[in-house]
This record gives structure tokens, C-alpha cells and sequence, in this order.
């Protein structure tokens, strides 16, 4: 367990990380066996976060603890890499609505737009926002730091980073040690046991890090 | 050109996996774009779009993903070589073709 300096700590909802390992379950998005990642690596497991992103109750869970984490942080911006980041963007965006929080909502192209607009970003991020990064999985972190590189190349700031399962494959170690504050609601390491995180792993710009517990 | 040859043979050597094919892909449209017989790099380039595409963001599995590659990697390897050596169009054509069938068994 890897124990960095804390400048405070941020509670999860719990319950519904819970209640997601719980539909996660139910929707088959844990799979054991012999997988090629798209690195080429290979895997004794995957995770089909969409599988929880696009259930219904799974996309409302995923939508509530994330806005919960985003409130009062001053995020006003929630986005990440095209495909796995889409639902639960959109999620967040209606979950927010109903509290009546604002927030804008956008998606990364893993490759510009050839064509046409020729964009990298999709929809509403503007210069100078504060911006989460969301997305379903982190494995090495190439997706979440690509879309991390977007944002910040449009002068905007990634003040958290969430994402459903932590794959424990030093993703989430690189983010940490860049600096970027990361949660995971899961983490699912070699081996295939499932954990729910009892508190959010937290790394801030004070300190130089922040406590993984 | 046979600079960018040994790039796709050493491409190649790293395996078929999603995020290579989208770089053999980008490899292959830069290859047609410089050879005045584009044909065998285009259906490279398609090939590999349409592999990555269909293994992208789903769990594959490793005897899947091996029997694709154990298919492919031989036919891929004859038409570089054919190219090298400046074989005839029609020697060109025929290894296309064996890589075209090859792709057709190899998917499901």
C-alpha cells in the first residue's frame, strides 16, 4: 500500500460504489480469462466498464458518485476519451442537473476529426476551465493522459481525475506522482478480487501527494 | 521507400494488437501516398482499420487474437517482400490476393 503525504482526504459515497461492484456483477463486466489489451499486453482479466455505463441503473449510480466527488471542488467541466468516457459524461451532466449544478460537458477524440471541424475536443469545454477527467478503466493511463494533454493544451486545468476501476497497472501510480488528484470507485488487481474503495486516493498540488488508503 | 518498409517489417515484428494496427494503418496510408503503386498499401491500410475496429474495446481473447496473427503475419511478410525486390504487378496482385483470403479466413 503506497502511503504519499495528505493535505485532506475526500469521502466517497460508499454505498454507491457498492451498489456499482454490485451491478458491475450482475452485468458480467469483470471477466476472468487470457486477454489481449489493446497495448498488446496481455491480461488474466477485463473490465467492460460500458457494460455498467450503459445499464440504467448502473449509468445513474456511476452518475451520482461521481457528481458527488465533483461538488464543491469547483470542477465546471466533466469530460474524457472517446468511447468509454461518453455515458458516463453524460451521466454526471444529468445527475448535476437535477441538483442544480451546472456543469459543461465534453469528450476527447482519441484522433482529431480529419474532416470537417477537424476537432479534438467535442462539445462544451472552455479556456480556462476546471476540468475532471472521467473514464471507465485505468490500465497504464495512455487514455486518461491523452485526454488530460487535450485539455491542457486548450488552457484549461484537470483538477480531478475519476475513474470506475483502477486496473493496478501503475496508471494511477503515474498519475499520482504527476501531481493530478485520482479517485477510483474500484480497483480490480491481478488475481480478480474486486475491491470497493473505502476513500478516495488523493493527490493534491500542496504536500507534493496526498494519502492512498 | 525501403526505409519505410523496414518500419512496417518491424511493426509487424511487435505483434497485431489494437494499438499497432491503428500506427500500421497510419504507416500504410504514409506508404501509398509515396509509391506510385499505392494498391498493396491501401488494402494493408484497410485490413488493419478493420481488425483494430473489430477488436477495439471488447475483451479478446489471446487464442483469438493469436490465430488472427498466426494467419496474417506470413501473406503480410511475402507481399513487403515481393515489393522489395520489385516483383511484377501480377506477382504483387497474387500476394495481395493470398492476404485478402487469409484475412477472410482468419476473421470470424
Amino acid at each position: 500500500m503506497t502511503i504519499y503525504a495528505c493535505p485532506w482526504e475526500l469521502q466517497l459515497n460508499i454505498e454507491s460504489a457498492k451498489r456499482i461492484k454490485e451491478v458491475a456483477c450482475e452485468v458480467g463486466a469483470f471477466l476472468q480469462g487470457e486477454f489481449t489489451l489493446a497495448s498488446g499486453r496481455t491480461s488474466d482479466r477485463y473490465f467492460d466498464g460500458k457494460l455498467i455505463t450503459l445499464s440504467q441503473e448502473g449509468a445513474y449510480e456511476v452518475g451520482k458518485v461521481i457528481a458527488e466527488e465533483l461538488e464543491g471542488t469547483g470542477v465546471n467541466a466533466v469530460g474524457g476519451l472517446a468511447t468509454g468516457a461518453y455515458p458516463i459524461v453524460t451521466a454526471v451532466a444529468l445527475v448535476a442537473r437535477q441538483s442544480g449544478w451546472q456543469i459543461s460537458t465534453f469528450i476527447v477524440r482519441e484522433q482529431r476529426k480529419k474532416h470537417g471541424t477537424m476537432r479534438k475536443i467535442e462539445g462544451h469545454l472552455k479556456e480556462g476551465s476546471r476540468v475532471a477527467i472521467v473514464d471507465d478503466v485505468i490500465t497504464t493511463g495512455g487514455s486518461v493522459i491523452k485526454a488530460i494533454k487535450a485539455v491542457e493544451r486548450a488552457n484549461c486545468r484537470v483538477v480531478k481525475v475519476i475513474v470506475l476501476v483502477d486496473r493496478v497497472e501503475g496508471g494511477s501510480d503515474k498519475l499520482l506522482k504527476m501531481g493530478y488528484d485520482f479517485t477510483s470507485l474500484m480497483k480490480y488487481p491481478a488475481g480478480g478480487e474486486v475491491i470497493v474503495e473505502e476513500s478516495a486516493a488523493v493527490a493534491g498540488d500542496a504536500a507534493g501527494g496526498a494519502i492512498r488508503r | 521507400m525501403s526505409r519505410n518498409l523496414q518500419q512496417l517489417r518491424e511493426m509487424l515484428q511487435e505483434g497485431l494488437y489494437v494499438d499497432n494496427l491503428w500506427q500500421l494503418a497510419s504507416l500504410c496510408k504514409d506508404l501509398a501516398m509515396d509509391d506510385p503503386y499505392p494498391l498493396p498499401f491501401f488494402v494493408m491500410r484497410q485490413v488493419f482499420m478493420e481488425i483494430a475496429t473489430s477488436w477495439d474495446e471488447r475483451p479478446l481473447p489471446v487464442d483469438e487474437a493469436n490465430y488472427v496473427k498466426s494467419k496474417m503475419l506470413k501473406p503480410l511478410e511475402d507481399i513487403i517482400q515481393t515489393i522489395e525486390v520489385g516483383a511484377s504487378k501480377d506477382e504483387i496482385f497474387d500476394r495481395l490476393n493470398d492476404f485478402v483470403i487469409a484475412w477472410l479466413i482468419a476473421l470470424p
